[in-house]
């Protein structure tokens, strides 16, 4: 009785591990997981969500992504310039590599390392770090690094390299000590303080100027901070010099860098920070500088997050509203949910009641939040305006019971088929239909959607029909036809970011056929613990299943009769087993060769 | 820029915490008792005694390092909190991106505040680069290596520790890595390595590895949760590496391994807090008293 009770439970091991619902070979320290439905970031690749195919919305997703449902939910979409700055924003927070490869970067400094080379008596270009560290020791230790020498000051100093040596020649003695000078200056940015020393009296009025440019930047990047921002001031306030036009923006660059270098997080210098914010006003305001307006812009940006993040935050979620803004969306989102990462974070503790006044906030906030005030505030904020992402808020989050479903699910049919909503808003229905007992109504919509090739549906979105389609199969012929489904990605998921592997490079998840279907979790749960043995053995005769899964169904199903010592199962399913693997054929020969019952039993579970 | 250790990024630019996943778990059992629901104001408070007791069986370099470690991860770390003789901190330090040819260097950006007294241990992050995947060879050796002892450097870090969830294809580089970091690393610079639970249960590769300790990291196992998980209510880590120390998450159960005397290393998913600190050692200390 023990050793057939342990027989069992090894068969129905094996075949809860055949029916897993990953790929049949996974083993081993890394599993290739089977991914039907993303939940932190919409199918990839993300084009189609950043044209306005939102699938079924997930309260998991990222705030940037939940930011562009909301602005197609209310009617304002994105144009091509806009959904390539979403499309950049993703790419680089998916793949945080990416910006490191940040190609105006990599091309500034190409282009300095090019135009140095060019000076073949400075000797090899020194290497350059942009990244300095900040760290205090005043009774607590404090650290980080940062961007000390941006990509602006390579571009210029490539650029200024050029034109010198169009006006000296790269072998002039003048050039040379241009080049010392400058690689001074950028080996403050990561390295020790190194000024360069003045320009010789009797050197050409330009290289003075250049002289004193370097000086001052040098202190810059060595962090000398006041003693940059005086320099920069006395450049502005020299009509010979050409770099006087830059050097009001350097000075407030001076000024942000004091205002907020400073080693107390969430600390920073505001009378510093206001006065740049004046420089930055008034260059914007001088038509004559118009050449260092969109840098400014980009400073004063940074000003306003440091100075008034909250003011900021409410700035932001304004102007991401506003149709076509173009490229600068990127940054403008970035900053939006990075502060919005912050009040996030306190959604637990302090009020986040003034974040919550602009309405995409309320509602990116409440759609991510899966506690129990989230689903009566949506329900307050729909019934006040009626809006669409409070309908979807709240049929994403409302159960069957509650008293309101009967206006919701009336208010969900309105939505029509070509609206951003229609995939979110129809799931919701349709789940909510079947928990109210309404399952052939269900059932039917359910099987209408199915069976058109939607657009409006993306795999993941398809996956989560399919799984409440199986939930309403009525006959073993409904469950075989719903149970499969094709991974939205086969990953390794190592650093849990949902992405999928590149399979064609990858020998192991070569063996996957792309956009073969598998049992997803409710599949495999029903058929390991659900079904008895004479139904298993059914499936396995019915030619529904696509030929890879009926292989493995037929072959966890034989090792169950097996050990089970199900004589006449066997018996029926050897044939069957034969043909779909033939390469047990000599086994399975083997078995039936075999004389005794206990003979039989043993070579079959083995 | 690929093939060497370079850097070039916008100003200001401070990575997101939207994409930051993974990362680490919850609990072990050092010692004894209930006397963790003392911890409420932990910021003012005496730390309990099963704070303050050396985990026993880590190798002697680490030996000074305290029982309980927090990882603090790429985001806003402010922990002036702590009682800095109870409580070490790792912090991750850099990120590097193993990329065709050449390793691609991602320092932190995100401040990190500490008492002055902290023992402090560095942890870099290796990725291999989805876009470019790492040739794995002799030059990516070097310059990975040079790039992780480089954190030994800054100004108060005790220890090392070197994070990477290497595939099997990688192991023979991750092994070099680690050989040729031992040897670069000064003599009494102890070096850690997070491992994956399942490393410590089905093959142990871990064996003969040049480092001072293991550190199974009990949550965000994906797929392989309830497998390890079940494994660990029958017993113990395999490995004998993995048996010392252990990583546990605040948001996620502990594991039910028989009480041991492990160093833990403890992540939350935010930014540390004084509840959220208190609130994790009070469910440690529950659970260290289990028998």
């Amino acid at each position: 009785m023990v050793s057939i009770t342990l027989k069992c439970l090894f068969a129905i091991g094996i075949v809860v591990g055949l029916f897993c619902s990953r790929p049949a070979f996974s083993c081993g320290p890394f599993l290739e997981q089977a991914i039907f439905t993303y939940t932190l970031h919409p199918d990839v690749p993300l084009t189609s969500y950043a044209q306005g195919q939102l699938g079924i919305l997930q309260p998991t997703y990222a705030q940037s992504y939940l930011y562009v449902a909301y602005r197609y939910l209310i009617g304002i979409g994105f144009h091509q310039e806009e959904q390539e700055a979403l499309l950049a924003l993703w790419n680089e927070r998916l793949n945080p590599q990416a910006d490191l490869r940040n190609p105006h970067a990599s091309a500034a400094m190409k282009a300095w390392s090019e135009a140095r080379a060019r000076i073949a008596a400075g000797g090899p270009p020194p290497q350059v770090n942009v990244f300095k560290t900040l760290e205090a020791r005043n009774g607590r230790f404090y650290y980080h690094e940062y961007v000390n020498c941006p990509a602006d000051a390579f571009l210029t100093a490539a650029r200024t390299l050029t034109e010198r040596i169009g006006q000296f020649g790269a072998d002039s003695v003048e050039v040379r000590e241009w080049v010392r000078a400058q690689d001074q200056v950028f080996s403050n940015c990561s390295g020790a303080r190194a000024i360069p020393a003045p320009a010789a009296p009797q050197s050409p009025e330009m290289l003075l100027k250049d002289r004193a440019y370097q000086i001052a930047a040098a202190h810059f990047y060595a962090g000398e901070l006041t003693v940059a921002e005086r320099l920069f001031r006395d450049i502005a306030a020299d009509p010979a010099s050409l770099w006087r036009p830059l050097a009001p923006y350097l000075v407030a660059r001076a000024l942000v860098r004091q205002g907020s270098l400073i080693p107390h997080y969430h600390e920073v210098d505001k009378a510093k920070l206001t006065e740049a914010q004046q420089i930055l006003h008034a260059i914007l305001g001088d038509n004559n500088l118009q050449a260092i307006h969109p840098a400014s812009h980009r400073l004063l940006a940074v000003v306003r997050f440091r100075l008034e993040p909250n003011e900021r935050l409410h700035e932001l979620a304004q102007s991401l509203l506003t149709p076509n803004i173009g490229p600068v969306l990127k940054q403008q989102l970035w900053d939006y949910t990075l502060l919005l990462d912050g009040v996030a974070d306190a959604r637990q503790g302090p009020d986040t009641g003034a974040a919550r006044r602009d309405e995409v906030t309320d509602w990116i906030l409440t759609f991510q939040d899966t506690g129990p005030n989230a689903l009566e505030h949506a329900l307050g904020r729909w019934t006040t305006t009626s809006a669409l992402p409070w309908l979807v808020a709240s049929l994403a989050k409302v159960g069957a019971g509650h008293p309101r479903v009967p206006e919701l699910l009336a208010a969900a049919e309105q939505v029509p088929r070509q609206a951003p909503a229609f995939a979110s808003v129809t799931f919701h229905r349709l789940r909510l239909l079947s928990s109210l007992g309404k399952q052939d109504v269900s059932r039917q919509q359910l099987d209408g959607l199915l069976s058109q090739a939607e657009p409006i549906f993306p795999p993941s979105a398809r996956n989560l029909l399919l799984a409440l389609r199986l939930k309403l199969a009525r006959t073993l012929h409904e469950f075989l036809l719903y149970a499969p489904r094709v991974p939205v990605a086969i990953t390794y998921n190592i650093d849990g970011r949902e992405l999928p592997e590149d399979i064609e490079t990858n020998e192991r998840l070569k063996l996957i056929a792309r956009d073969q279907p598998l049992f997803d979790a409710d599949a495999a749960r029903v058929l390991n613990r659900r079904l008895p043995l004479d139904t298993l053995r059914e499936l396995v005769h019915r030619s529904t299943l696509p030929s890879h899964l009926r292989r493995e169904l037929a072959m966890a199903v034989l090792t169950r009769s097996l050990l089970l010592r199900e004589e006449d199962s066997t018996r029926d399913l050897v044939p069957v087993v034969k043909t779909l693997i033939p390469e047990l054929g000599p086994s399975l020969d083997e078995y039936r060769a075999t004389i005794s019952r206990d003979a039989r039993a043993l070579p079959g579970s083995l | 820029m690929q093939g060497q250790p370079m850097r070039l990024v916008r100003p200001y630019h401070t990575p997101q915490p939207n994409t930051r996943q993974r990362h680490l778990g919850r609990w072990p059992r050092l010692i004894v008792v209930g006397v963790a629901t003392a911890l409420g104001a932990l910021s003012q408070l005496p730390s309990p005694a099963w704070l303050t007791r050396p985990a026993s069986e880590v190798h002697d370099r680490l030996a000074a390092f305290p029982p309980i470690v927090l990882w603090a991860w790429e985001r806003p770390e402010l922990l002036d909190f702590i009682d800095p003789h109870a409580i070490g901190v790792a912090f991750l330090a850099r990120s590097l991106y193993l990329s065709g040819s050449g390793v691609i260097v991602r320092p932190r950006l995100q401040p990190l505040s500490v008492p002055q007294e902290t023992k402090l241990m560095a942890v870099v992050r290796l990725e291999a680069d989805r876009l470019r995947p790492p040739d794995l060879s002799s030059q990516q050796l070097q310059l990975a290596t040079a790039a992780i002892a480089e954190v030994s450097g800054v100004h108060g870090v005790q220890a090392l520790q070197v994070d990477f969830d290497v595939g099997v294809s990688q192991r023979a580089f991750y092994r070099d890595v680690l050989q040729k970091l031992r040897r670069q690393l000064p003599a009494a610079m102890p070096l850690s390595i997070t491992a994956l639970a399942s490393w410590c249960i089905y093959d142990d590769w871990l064996t003969g590895l040049p480092v001072d300790e293991v550190v199974p990291m009990v949550f965000r196992m994906g797929a392989d949760q309830h497998r390890v998980r079940r494994y660990l209510a029958h017993g113990e880590f395999r490995a004998a590496a993995c048996r010392h120390s252990l990583g546990l998450s605040t948001d996620e159960p502990l594991p039910t391994l028989r009480a041991a005397r492990r160093r833990l290393y403890l992540f939350h998913p935010h930014a540390w807090r004084p509840e959220a600190m208190a609130s994790m050692f009070e469910e440690v200390g529950r659970w260290s008293a289990l028998p």
